[in-house]
């Protein structure tokens, strides 16, 4: 093994020119499926920070079903029911940007960093305040209205794939976080235990792993003999990528994928793996269905 | 045909040496093979799982360093390699064809010059030896050759005996030798054109000596002057005899009177200078009385068996007769130095006695061999400078051996195309 500069195969994040109109459509997906749902009477106000709190001006364009009617009958004016989840919602995006991240192409750092610029816009959508955490308990990016999402893009946009440290070495920074109704990990969870993550998880506080892995991670093609080269540490060990081998990986990894999702619901948290080249809106779509 | 190739090893040549840096294109495509073959490097972040997963090997068990199809490329290769080289076995030169022709005339046995211990003809063979030693190839023999005695072969560096070499003979017939390969060993320059044979030629400064016999004396030249100088013994006639079985009285009287007036000595036993040996065939004579002669006279006798002359052997049959059943008998033969007389008794001649006497006189005469200090004047002259011209080298006769190299040459190429067939369709399946 060998100590030795890494070329990451995909370090940064580039938005294609279809990704707004993506995202948009995504929004309007996620919002018929949540009115479908809400429609049916499963309209879902629990799901961390739910409790009633007051009413408030009717805003032009709303939602009519938001709509008291009763206050209407009775004022003449129109106001519209306030939860504690509306009122005081805080999404918290912790993102994984370590050498890791660069792997696969597309790269992990790619789908993550798409899936936290839809987290964004589906929670200024919902109203919440979104931070972006990268590096630390500052966040590198605040979303509370529409455009926040441009601004996250272009946040996103100067991040490279770097450095070894992980989101298990962000968890203790974030740990003086306050608040957030919701916390997204978005990274490969290569770096930590599920302990250091699921620390973090509080009463009305709802954790989502999400683990994005590299199509080659998740199922490495029979190679023949390969020198795996580590992303972050640059070490290189040779391993022969056959068909026998490659069970024994999978099995492995498996078992891993198993443990975390075993301590994750003991606590209650969501833990799911996708790989890099699964279209973000995907990923996101799960997470909004996770939600309600 | 003649390869003009390197010797590689000490049983091969080859016939294209500078092809040799195609040798290395087999190695050179095995070496790219293994470098390209190098297996590939792939970023994860899972080698924590592959760090628990037995290490690879270099190469798989059972299965070569290198694949099948690069070893039978890199064959390919080499055996076209050596299709341009031209190997050749070592034994496909056929050897060429040497001769010596050995001009052993008086003059050969004179002295070089008068300081030097050596003659002619030591020097001469000297020179002529000097080169094929430096010409010959170790497995090559030399034919040699010289008027009056047996071809002999030997090997490179031998010489023919002493006895062989004496200088009694007389001067070849150059013309006859004269062809590619031949080395012509005398005194001098032989009159006439020279075409393809060497010649090593000793020359030498006149040598002054006896010139010819007069009686016990000899005729004495030196610096153009001719003198008699007495001989310390006379010169010998020896007659040679079976025992009880004299020479006819006729013969005897004639040879005594011969050699009283020549001043020969007329012995029986062996004598310093002998000029002649005079031998009666042993008997017993036959029956049959015979009638022969020549030069003018008749006589009859009878004789014994005379051998037969061996094939190649000199000498002449000088008196003969037909027997009563047709066989022809030799009654006299004569070469120089012996006479052998078959006659055990000889009638009186019959026709004028002078002619008998002359007849045999001349016989006795011109068997006679000088001695050997006494060399005719022309042999003494000087025989000019040494020369030393090297020969036409011969040419290789065609071996079966050599005709096999472009046969070789080809087969080489077959199998190198058929190796590299098997290694491409071999690839393409892999």
């Amino acid at each position: 093994m060998r100590r030795r500069a890494v070329e990451l195969p995909s370090p940064r994040v580039a938005f294609a020119p279809s990704f707004r109109a993506r995202l948009g459509r995504l929004l309007a997906l996620s919002a018929s499926r949540r009115e479908r749902s809400e429609g049916a009477g499963r309209a879902r106000l629990a799901g961390g920070g739910a409790e009633f709190l007051g009413y408030r001006p009717y805003r032009y364009g709303e939602d009519l079903r938001a709509l008291d009617w009763n206050l209407l009958a009775r004022l003449g004016r129109p106001y519209v029911r306030v939860s504690a989840r509306e009122a005081s919602e805080r999404w918290v995006v912790a993102l994984d940007a370590s050498a890791s991240m660069g792997v696969g192409r597309p790269g992990k750092l790619q789908l993550a960093a798409e899936v936290a610029v839809a987290l964004c816009a589906l929670g200024v959508r919902e109203r919440a305040t979104v931070t972006l955490h990268v590096h630390g308990a500052e966040p590198l990016c605040v979303g509370r209205r529409a455009p926040a999402v441009e601004a996250w893009m272009q946040a996103l946009t100067r991040l490279e794939a770097g450095g070894a440290q992980g989101l298990g070495t962000l968890a203790p920074a974030l740990a003086r976080v306050r608040g957030g109704g919701r916390w997204f990990f978005l990274g490969d969870l290569l770096d930590c235990e599920p302990e250091q993550l699921l620390r973090l998880s509080r009463p009305g506080r709802e954790l989502l792993l999400v683990r994005v892995l590299a199509r080659d991670e998740m199922s490495p093609a029979p190679l023949g003999a390969v020198r795996w080269i580590d992303a972050e540490s640059g070490t290189a060990l040779a391993r022969e990528a056959s068909a026998d081998t490659l069970g024994r990986y999978e099995r492995l990894l498996a078992e891993r994928l198993a443990r975390w999702d075993a301590a994750a619901l003991r606590a209650r948290a969501l833990h799911a793996c996708w790989t890099s080249d699964t279209p973000f809106e995907t990923l996101a779509l799960s997470l909004c269905a996770r939600m309600g | 045909m003649r390869t003009h190739g390197l010797a590689l090893v000490a049983w091969l040549d080859l016939a294209r040496p500078a092809a040799a840096w195609a040798l290395l294109l087999g190695p050179a495509l095995l070496l790219l093979v293994r470098v390209l073959a190098r297996p590939p490097e792939a970023v994860t972040g899972t080698l924590a799982l592959w760090r628990a997963l037995p290490e690879a090997r270099a190469g798989r068990a059972g299965h070569a360093r290198f694949p099948l199809w690069a070893l039978l490329a890199a064959l390919a290769l080499t055996l076209g390699a050596l299709a341009w080289l031209g190997p050749r076995p070592r034994g496909a030169r056929a050897p060429r064809a040497w001769s010596v022709v050995v001009d052993r005339s008086p003059s050969l046995g004179l002295a070089y010059a008068p300081a030097a211990p050596e003659t002619r003809l030591a020097r001469a063979l000297a020179a002529a030896e000097a080169w094929l030693a430096g010409t010959l190839e170790p497995d090559e023999t030399v034919r040699w050759v010289s008027p009056g005695r047996a071809p002999l072969v030997l090997a490179r560096g031998a010489r023919p005996p002493e006895e062989w070499l004496a200088c009694d003979g007389a001067e070849p017939d150059w013309d006859v030798f004269d062809a590619p390969g031949t080395l012509w060993v005398t005194d001098r320059e032989p009159p006439g054109a020279r075409r393809a044979a060497g010649l090593f030629a000793s020359g030498g400064p006149a040598v002054p000596g006896a010139i010819a016999l007069e009686g016990a004396a000899s005729v004495w030249w030196e610096e153009g002057r001719l003198a008699l100088r007495a001989r310390p013994v006379p010169p010998a006639v020896r007659v040679l005899e079976p025992a009880g079985e004299p020479l006819p009285e006729v013969l005897a009287r004639l040879l005594g009177a011969w050699c009283d007036a020549r001043g020969f000595a007329l012995v029986r036993a062996p004598a310093p200078d002998e000029l002649l040996e005079l031998a009666l065939a042993p008997g017993p004579a036959a029956a049959e009385s015979l009638r022969f002669g020549r030069d003018g006279w008749r006589a009859t006798g009878r004789a014994a068996a005379l051998a037969p002359l061996a094939a190649g052997s000199a000498g002449e049959d000088w008196l003969q007769a037909v027997a009563a059943d047709g066989t022809p008998r030799v009654l006299v033969r004569a070469r120089t130095g012996r006479v052998d007389v078959a006659l055990h008794e000889l009638g009186t001649p019959e026709g004028d006695p002078a002619a008998f006497a002359l007849s045999w006189t001349r016989l006795l005469e011109g068997s006679c061999r000088l001695p050997a200090d006494v060399v005719p004047l022309a042999e003494r002259a000087a025989a000019g400078e040494e020369r030393h011209l090297a020969p036409a080298l011969p040419a290789r006769h065609p071996d079966a051996r050599a005709a096999l190299g472009p046969a070789l040459d080809a087969g080489l190429a077959l199998a190198a195309g058929l190796v590299a067939a098997l290694a491409f369709l071999l690839r393409a399946r892999a």
